[in-house]
């Protein structure tokens, strides 16, 4: 009798801990994150004007600082909503949008990823001249040393300050923020403006006068 | 984790039945109740755990012996932001601890002669401790191996001559170690004790 008691108690104990593990996110969106960081020491307040591009660039190789071939951007399907996303969270903080030849306070740049890649401080900054060759002095540094592993689907919004250079005459990045998410089978508008929100959201000291 | 727990139940198990003699061993079904940090980590009980004991009675009133236990805390966090310094980030985490005592164990039966035999007890040894974060795909672990004790009072129900249902609650805590403060967690235990003859 007790040998049957125990090696009930044997096997439903083992099958309790076999099969009962807790489980994990359940639903694609469960993935999704937005990481933002800023330069403390830079002087949102006193800045009021921002340019965008027109379009997102997709950033697809491991070319760093000077690319032979001219960069992709994502499709504007995708890309346009996005930056009218963006454009409507940064003239909600007080910003005003101005063209780039208008001397902007800060340019914000969004880039966009589709892969697993790992990022480091600076690491897209060799595309800066793309966007404005005008402007282009060696890409941009960042104050801190961000690392971050980006996988799936990714887009960076960073904010640089074209009138304020380092000693090695990169641009200041002021803010980037970064959302993060696995990619499903269809493109969904409302994961992508979800964490664009709350990128401004958890950004309040980018409010302007 | 999960399969080097058992591993370990399934040896113990095998190497133990064939010796209960003068001594006895316990199968029982564990579930945790986190205090202090491991509550503050991860505020939800566990009922996802188990544990497995020896006793040698030296008298009929003590008894030494060994534990080893395993119990799984878990939480989903709803989506939230997390600051540090300036970097904030957004997102569902998931929480998890994984803990695993093992003590050298010593008791005092009260009532050895009766049918219901409360006992209480000590257990010095050591708490494994697994902590997980989760977020989009990536998890942040830290592991500790920490000194810990091990007070607890139960009753043993005889049902018959060679074996008793326990029902005992215990009280694990693991010294700060490793850079995590002292976890420590209740647990209430039910399950058999087969005697030898």
């Amino acid at each position: 009798m007790n040998r049957k008691i125990y090696s009930f108690a044997t096997v439903l104990l083992l099958t309790v801990l076999v099969g009962c593990y807790p489980g994990g996110a359940e639903y694609v969106d469960e993935y999704d994150i937005t990481y933002t960081n800023y330069d403390k020491t830079y002087d949102f307040v006193g800045k009021a004007t921002y340019s965008l591009p027109n379009k997102i660039m997709k950033i697809t190789g491991d070319a760093i600082s000077v690319s032979p071939q001219p960069p992709e951007y994502i499709k504007d399907i995708y890309g346009v909503p996005i930056l009218a996303q963006i454009d409507a969270n940064m003239q909600s903080l007080g910003w005003t949008k101005v063209d780039v030849n208008s001397n902007p306070d800060v340019q914000l740049l969004p880039a966009a990823w589709e892969s697993t890649t790992i990022i480091y401080g600076g690491y897209w900054g060799g595309y800066y001249c793309w966007y404005y060759p005008y402007y282009c002095g060696g890409g941009w540094y960042y104050p801190y040393v961000p690392v971050t592993t980006y996988s799936t689907g990714t887009l960076v919004m960073t904010l640089v300050d074209p009138n304020a250079e380092s000693t090695d005459s990169n641009k200041r990045v002021a803010w980037t923020g970064a959302i993060n998410g696995l990619l499903s089978g269809s493109y969904d508008a409302g994961r992508v403006n979800k964490g664009i929100n709350q990128a401004f959201t958890q950004s309040p000291y980018l409010k302007t006068n | 984790m999960k399969k080097i727990f058992s591993v370990i139940l399934a040896v113990g198990i095998f190497a133990a039945a064939p010796a209960i003699a003068q001594s006895a061993f316990s199968i029982q079904y564990s579930m945790g109740f986190g205090s202090g940090d491991v509550k503050s980590f991860v505020s939800s009980s566990s009922f996802r755990g188990a544990a497995l004991e020896y006793r040698y009675h030296i008298e009929p009133k003590f008894s030494v012996g060994a534990d080893i236990g395993w119990n799984t805390f878990y939480e989903r966090r709803a989506y939230d932001t997390y600051t540090s310094g300036t970097m904030s980030l957004s997102g569902v985490q998931y929480r998890y601890i994984n803990a695993m005592p093992i003590y050298a164990a010593f008791d005092y039966y009260m009532k050895p002669d009766e049918k219901i035999n409360p006992f209480i007890g000590l257990g010095v040894g050591t708490l494994y401790t697994r902590r997980n974060t989760d977020m989009n795909l990536y998890t942040v672990e830290n592991t500790v191996w920490a000194f810990a004790l091990r007070p607890e009072a139960g009753v043993l129900v005889n049902a018959n001559p060679g074996m008793d249902i326990v029902l005992v609650g215990k009280y694990n805590y693991g010294f700060a170690a490793g850079g995590l403060e002292a976890q420590s967690y209740f647990t209430f235990n039910v399950g058999f004790v087969f005697k030898g003859h």
